[in-house]
Order: structure tokens, then C-alpha cells, then sequence
């Protein structure tokens, strides 16, 4: 616009072609004119006699087209468009928004648009006529250069030199101040700009006690002084307010209150055309309040300033933001408990689970207490049956030895009175040997009965037991000798004392062996062996009886074995039974492990038997090792 | 030898072992035995016999060897007398190491044999 200051402009435009955003083109035709020049327009080609700078801006469309039909025109007011297809236009320069020239000269603002609307409706073609100032505006008025003024004050200068429509533009008078303030009354005692140079004057009556009015050139210069801080408000229109806080982008400025009064513009006409007068109130009166609309928002684009500027709307959202806060803290709580609860939850399940496992691992505990004690219930039942069975072949053994050698006694006797009297009969001698040997046999049974059924208190020694095994091999030595035994001796020396009757036990060493050494037959090997060691899982191929010390307990196993064939299954399980024998008759009597068993469960102990791969049998002697 | 037989005084309820170590002993000609078979009767035989050794069986039906031990012991004169038990209730075994001898007291064991006896009388006298 600066560029065209001071110069004038002519601008021709095509009434039906403008649209309201398009500005009207054109260009720079002529020169300056000079100062104070008087102005007079020839009837027909219209071009400015005056030594003024002419621009024609554009020609868009060319015919004029007939008026809108809408319009209740008299024929003598449609003959006078006729005559007249062209209106000339001089526009208020820099009179924004409502009517200026933009940066390429084009005709623009509020007052364009309806110019731009109207002559549309009426049919004629418009012509813009650029002009210096408003004095040479009011001039040009005066001497008819120019047909029409597009908004124009009922106050100003201009008005009294021409014909006015009824106001076209109504425009509230505002007070704009940056966001610091949020309405009139905060106002009080600042520094409030006022436009010097602007062709209206707005009434201050609403403004607060106290306020301090600036005046300044024009509104971008107020404005740059809100935003610097150094003037507090501008008193302008809402239209002016709007168009300037957009186009500079100043969000922070806006519109704290009205004036009170507003800004009212019209049309003047020249003086000598009431017929135009006429037509142009007609046309205005035509224009529907949607037209006005939509013109007032190409230029206002404030938004409603009483949304965010009101109190009312800032309560609310402040309530509804309590609200939600409210709400959300209710939803926070409410959360933090349902954790809380869950966490609870948890921690008691956990326990339950705790409780639960200790509870299994007690059932687990018990349940293997309860195999224990029904292994021990069962083996001391085995017990109890075998010393009922005990007492009864003990009284069975006292009587059958009663029974039994009182009469041997008096075979041996009478024997000894005969071996006097057959003197050197040899064959009497014979007959007596026999006889001897038979008393002798019937004797050893019944003593082996009385042995199995001896249970007197033992007469218990610390013993080495390896050199109680070596007192028995002694014992048998004919024996092995005789049957072509070979004996593997492996004793592990230094083993603790037992606290044994040593007699009882030699006895069951002897007839441990004697055992293997018939059980062989004749050539094989006896193995005897010792050691001290924890006692380890049962071993379900063994047969056991006695007393069997806990697992991992601290014993001395005695084992003897040999190279025999061994034990049938079926006989392993009665070979602790009295009078149980697997040998020919006359040659066991069936008592010998019986009675071992025996003096073994006097010390307490356990004896394990079983066959060994791939041949042989074992017995093995678990003894409770007394530490100390 | 003595001029005087050793007298034995043997009580047993089996007549059989009676007679028998009665024979036996006798036939050597160094012993008088006298035998009786029931054990109530053994005191009023020592007393008229006088023995100097009394073969005592344990188990008798009228009265138990140990019984008439005790009332020999309680007899002033009889107290000195030496008793052997006959026993059919213990082992050869225990005969052998043990000396013949539990608790005081001197014993055979049954089936005994004469020369045990003789043995056994030639040991305490």
C-alpha cells in the first residue's frame, strides 16, 4: 500500500466477477497530480480531467448485465442504471478493514465486498477511483468526481457533502488489551490508545475511572505498543480489533469489553444524484442477513471472545476439572484399595499355600513315621510270635531233656556195667561203641534244644569280635581241614569292642561255619569278613531277622559266606524257624540258626541271609557298635 | 586204698540210674552205695547211712533236689556231707568249662557216665 501512497488509483472492476477474498487487480497508469487540484469528471468516458495518478486496476467482465429482477426498481430508476452502466468508487484510504488498498493495489476491505455485492444486484460496472487523502476525498465528493462512498461516518466531514443510505455496517466499539487482563475494571488507571488519525471517532463512555488515553498514529502502532508493554489497551471496533489481531497473529492480545457505542457506517452519494440514493437504499435493503453475515466473516475472525474470556466458562472448567480430578482421585483410591485388597489377598493365599505345603510335609513326615512304626510294629510282632514260640519249646525243651536223658543215663550206665563184664570180647566192644554213639546223638539233640531255648542273662564282656571269629575257625579247623576248605579271612582290624557274651557268640560263629562248610560239601571257600559301617537300605533279596538298626546307623557287620548252591526262595523265608532243615535226616537237627537267631537277638542285633551271584550264601551279623 | 569203702548215698526218682551207679560203683569194691528213689526220704537215709557223698537228682516228683539240700544243711550233722546234683536241665557244655560247679554247688550232668562219677568223688574227698 505504501508503494501507491500518495498517488491516485483507478480501479475498474467487474461486479459479478469480485469475489470477496479476491482483491481487484490492476495496474499503475499515470502520474501524480498536483496538490490541491481541482477535480472534474467528463460525462462519458469518465477519465479523471485532474492531473491525478490513474490506475486502472482491472477489467473483469466487460458488459454491464441488467439489474437483479429481486429489486422492486421503478422503470425511471432502471432507465437511470441504464444510462449510467458505471459507478466510480473512492474509497477512504487505509481505512482497514472496512475499505483500503491492498499490497497490489487492489480494493479491499468490508465495504468493498458490499460495493462488490450491490453493484452485482443493480447491473452496473464499478470503477475505483484512488485518492491522496480524505481532504482531496472530500473535494472530489463535493465537486462530483466520484459517484460513491462505501462507509462513511454520519459524523465525518465527508457526510455533510453528500447524500447518505441508513447505516449498512453496525459495529461495536471495543477495548482490546493483552491477556493480562481479563476484563474492564482491571483497566482502571492504565494507559489506553486511542487511533489519532482514524476517520471515526468512538465514544470512551465505558471506559473505567482513572484510564489514561494515548493517542497514536494508527492501530498496528498500538497494537506493537500492547505488545511491548509500554500502552495497556486500544480503544478501536470489533472489526478493526479482529482483522489486525489476525493478520499480526497476536494471540495474546484480545477483547476485554465494549465501549458502549457503535460504529455505524453508510453509503454516501453524490449530491446531485438522489436517484442513486434511492436505487443504492434499495439494493442495501435487499441484502439478507446471511449476505451481512457472510461478509462479516471474511473480516472478523475473532472468535467468540466470551467463550474463553468469560468468567463463567473458566468456573466451569475449573468445576469440571475438579470434577474429573475428583473423580479421578475417587478412581485412585478406589484402586490403590482393590490393590490393596489384592495384595492382601495374595499375601493370605500365600500363607495358605505356606501352611498347606508345611501341612503336606507334615502328612509326608507322618506318613513315613507310620511305615516306620508299622515295619517296627510288624517286626516286633515277629518277635513277640517267636518268643510265645520260644517259651513253649523252652518248656517242651526242659521236659523232652528230662524225659529224654534219664533214660540215656541209664543206657550209658548199664553200658558202663556191661564193658566191665564183656571183658575182651571184641565184638561186645563194638556193639558198646555204637551204642555210645547213638546215646551220644540222642544227647545232642536234646542239648541243642536246651541251647535254643536257654534264655538266661547273657554274660556280656567288651569283646573284639575278630578275635572271637579266630577262637571259631580254631574250633572247626578239623572240620575245614577235613572238608577241603579254604578260608578267606578278611577282618578289618581295630574295629570298636562289642559288648558280648563271648561263649554265645563263638557258638554262633560255629555254627555259622559249620553251616558252610556242609552246605559245600567238600572244596570251596569260606569267606568271614568284618567291618563297621552305616546300615544302608534293606535289601528286599535278604531275608532278615531280629532287630534291624535304623538306616545310617553306626554298626559291625560279621559276614560268612560260601560257595554252596545256596537257598531256595521258599526256604529262605522258614530258615529261622526251629527244627527247619534242609539237610538229611540224622544230620542237623534243624536248630542251628534257630539258636543263633536267638543269641543274636539277645545282643540286640539283626541277621541278614541271601544267596550271592552267582553262587553261594551269606549270612551277615548286624551288631550295634557302642561308641564309647 | 582205705581199709574203709567210701560211702554213697544216691537219690534219684529213676530206679534205673540207682541201680546202675549202684553196680557200677560197687563192682570196683571201693564203694558202698546206698540208693534211695524218693527225695523225702534222702534225709533219714543220710542220717542212718552217714555218707560221705550224696549224688542228688534235681527233678523228682515228691521233692526237688534243692529242697533236700537245703534240709541237709540245716541238719548239724548232715551239714558237712558233700552233695553232687544229677541233672538232666544243663549241657555237657556247661559241665565242661564250668568245673561242674554253679553257685556253690557241684553237679553231673545226665546221661552221666561212671567214670564222671568217680571222678567227681575223687575230687571232693
Amino acid at each position: 500500500m505504501s508503494a501507491a501512497q500518495g498517488g491516485r488509483v483507478e480501479v475498474r472492476l467487474a461486479g459479478i466477477r469480485l469475489a470477496h477474498r479476491r482483491p481487484i487487480q490492476g495496474c499503475r497508469a499515470g502520474e501524480r497530480a498536483p496538490a490541491g487540484g481541482a477535480a472534474r469528471r467528463p460525462e462519458t468516458d469518465r477519465n479523471v480531467r485532474l492531473p491525478a495518478v490513474i490506475l486502472v486496476l482491472a477489467w473483469a467482465g466487460v458488459a454491464a448485465a441488467a439489474p437483479d429482477p429481486r429489486l422492486r426498481l421503478t422503470p425511471e430508476q432502471r432507465a437511470w442504471l441504464a444510462d449510467h452502466p458505471e459507478l466510480v468508487v473512492a474509497p477512504a484510504d487505509r481505512f482497514v478493514p472496512y475499505e483500503f488498498f491492498d499490497d497490489k493495489g487492489g480494493y479491499r476491505g468490508v465495504a468493498a465486498d458490499y460495493m462488490a455485492l450491490l453493484a452485482k444486484r443493480l447491473g452496473v460496472r464499478l470503477r475505483v477511483l484512488r485518492l491522496d487523502d480524505e481532504a482531496q476525498r472530500l473535494r472530489a465528493m463535493a465537486g462530483g468526481d466520484f459517484d460513491v462512498g462505501a462507509a462513511v461516518r454520519p459524523a465525518s466531514p465527508l457526510a455533510g457533502v453528500a447524500l447518505l443510505t441508513r447505516p449498512h455496517i453496525t459495529m461495536p466499539g471495543v477495548i482490546v488489551a493483552s491477556a493480562d487482563y481479563p476484563d474492564l475494571r482491571a483497566l482502571s488507571g492504565r494507559r489506553v490508545a486511542v487511533v489519532e488519525d482514524a476517520p471515526l471517532r468512538l465514544d470512551a463512555a465505558r471506559l473505567p475511572d482513572g484510564v489514561v488515553l494515548r493517542p497514536v498514529r494508527d492501530v498496528t502502532t498500538a497494537l506493537e505498543l500492547i505488545s511491548n508493554g509500554r500502552v495497556d489497551a486500544l480503544v478501536t471496533d470489533m472489526a478493526t480489533a479482529s482483522y489486525y489481531i489476525h493478520r499480526e497473529g497476536m494471540t495474546e492480545i484480545r477483547i476485554v469489553g465494549r465501549t458502549g457505542s457503535d460504529l455505524s457506517l453508510a453509503m454516501a452519494v453524490r449530491r446531485d444524484w438522489p436517484q442513486l440514493q434511492a436505487i443504492l437504499q434499495q439494493a442495501l435493503d435487499s441484502i439478507t442477513r446471511e449476505e451481512h453475515q457472510q461478509i462479516a466473516r471474511q473480516w472478523i475472525h475473532l472468535k467468540r471472545p466470551t467463550l474463553f474470556s468469560s468468567r463463567g466458562f473458566w468456573i466451569g472448567l475449573l468445576v469440571v476439572a475438579l470434577a474429573v480430578m475428583v473423580v479421578m482421585g475417587g478412581i485412585l483410591l478406589w484402586n490403590r484399595a482393590l490393590q490393596r485388597q489384592v495384595a492382601q489377598r495374595t499375601r493370605s493365599l500365600n500363607q495358605e499355600l505356606r501352611r498347606r505345603h508345611e501341612a503336606e510335609r507334615a502328612l509326608q513326615e507322618t506318613h513315613a513315621d507310620l511305615v516306620r512304626s508299622h515295619q517296627q510294629l510288624k517286626q516286633t510282632q515277629m518277635q513277640l510270635i517267636h518268643a510265645a514260640k520260644m517259651e513253649s519249646v523252652g518248656r517242651l525243651a526242659a521236659g523232652v531233656a528230662h524225659e529224654v536223658k534219664n533214660p540215656l543215663a541209664v543206657i550209658h550206665l548199664g553200658m558202663d556195667y556191661l564193658a566191665g563184664e564183656l571183658d575182651d570180647d571184641p565184638v561186645g566192644g563194638e556193639v558198646l561203641a555204637d551204642m555210645e554213639a547213638a546215646v551220644r546223638r540222642a544227647d545232642g539233640v536234646v542239648n541243642s534244644l536246651l541251647d535254643f531255648s536257654r534264655e538266661e542273662e547273657l554274660n556280656r564282656r567288651p569283646v573284639q569280635i575278630n578275635d572271637i571269629i579266630d577262637a571259631s575257625l580254631q574250633l572247626v579247623r578239623h572240620e575245614l581241614v577235613q572238608h577241603d576248605i579254604r578260608v578267606a579271612r578278611r577282618l578289618t582290624p581295630g574295629l570298636p569292642l562289642l559288648d558280648c557274651d563271648m561263649n554265645r557268640m563263638q557258638q554262633v560263629f560255629v555254627n555259622l561255619f559249620m553251616n558252610a562248610i556242609q552246605a559245600m560239601g567238600g572244596k570251596g571257600t569260606l569267606t568271614v569278613s568284618t567291618c563297621r559301617t552305616l546300615t544302608g537300605e534293606r535289601d528286599d533279596g535278604r531275608v532278615v531277622a531280629g532287630n534291624r538298626p535304623e538306616t545310617g546307623r553306626s554298626v559291625i557287620v560279621a559276614e560268612v559266606s560260601d560257595t554252596g548252591p545256596g537257598v531256595a526262595a521258599d526256604a529262605l523265608e522258614k530258615m529261622f524257624d526251629p527244627f527247619y532243615t534242609t539237610k538229611p535226616v540224622g544230620e542237623g537237627t534243624g536248630l542251628g540258626l534257630s539258636v543263633i537267631r536267638n543269641i543274636i537277638d539277645l545282643h540286640q542285633g539283626a541277621i541278614e541271609v541271601g544267596n550271592l551271584a552267582p553262587r553261594g550264601f551269606s549270612v551277615r551279623l548286624l551288631l550295634d557298635c557302642r561308641e564309647d | 586204698m582205705s581199709t574203709r569203702k567210701t560211702r554213697v548215698l544216691v537219690v534219684d526218682d529213676e530206679t534205673g540210674i540207682t541201680r546202675m551207679i549202684k553196680l557200677n560203683l560197687e563192682k570196683t569194691g571201693d564203694y558202698s552205695v546206698w540208693t534211695v528213689n524218693e527225695g523225702a526220704r534222702a534225709v533219714e537215709a543220710a542220717r542212718l547211712f552217714k555218707p560221705d557223698i550224696i549224688f542228688l537228682d534235681v527233678m523228682m516228683p515228691d521233692m526237688q533236689g534243692d529242697r533236700v539240700a537245703e534240709q541237709l544243711r540245716e541238719d548239724k550233722e548232715l551239714k558237712d556231707i558233700k552233695c553232687v546234683f544229677l541233672t538232666a536241665i544243663v549241657t555237657r557244655d556247661e559241665t565242661a568249662d564250668g568245673g561242674n560247679e554253679i553257685g556253690g554247688n557241684h553237679f553231673l550232668a545226665k546221661p552221666v557216665r561212671t567214670r564222671d562219677i568217680v571222678r567227681m568223688i575223687e575230687k571232693l574227698l
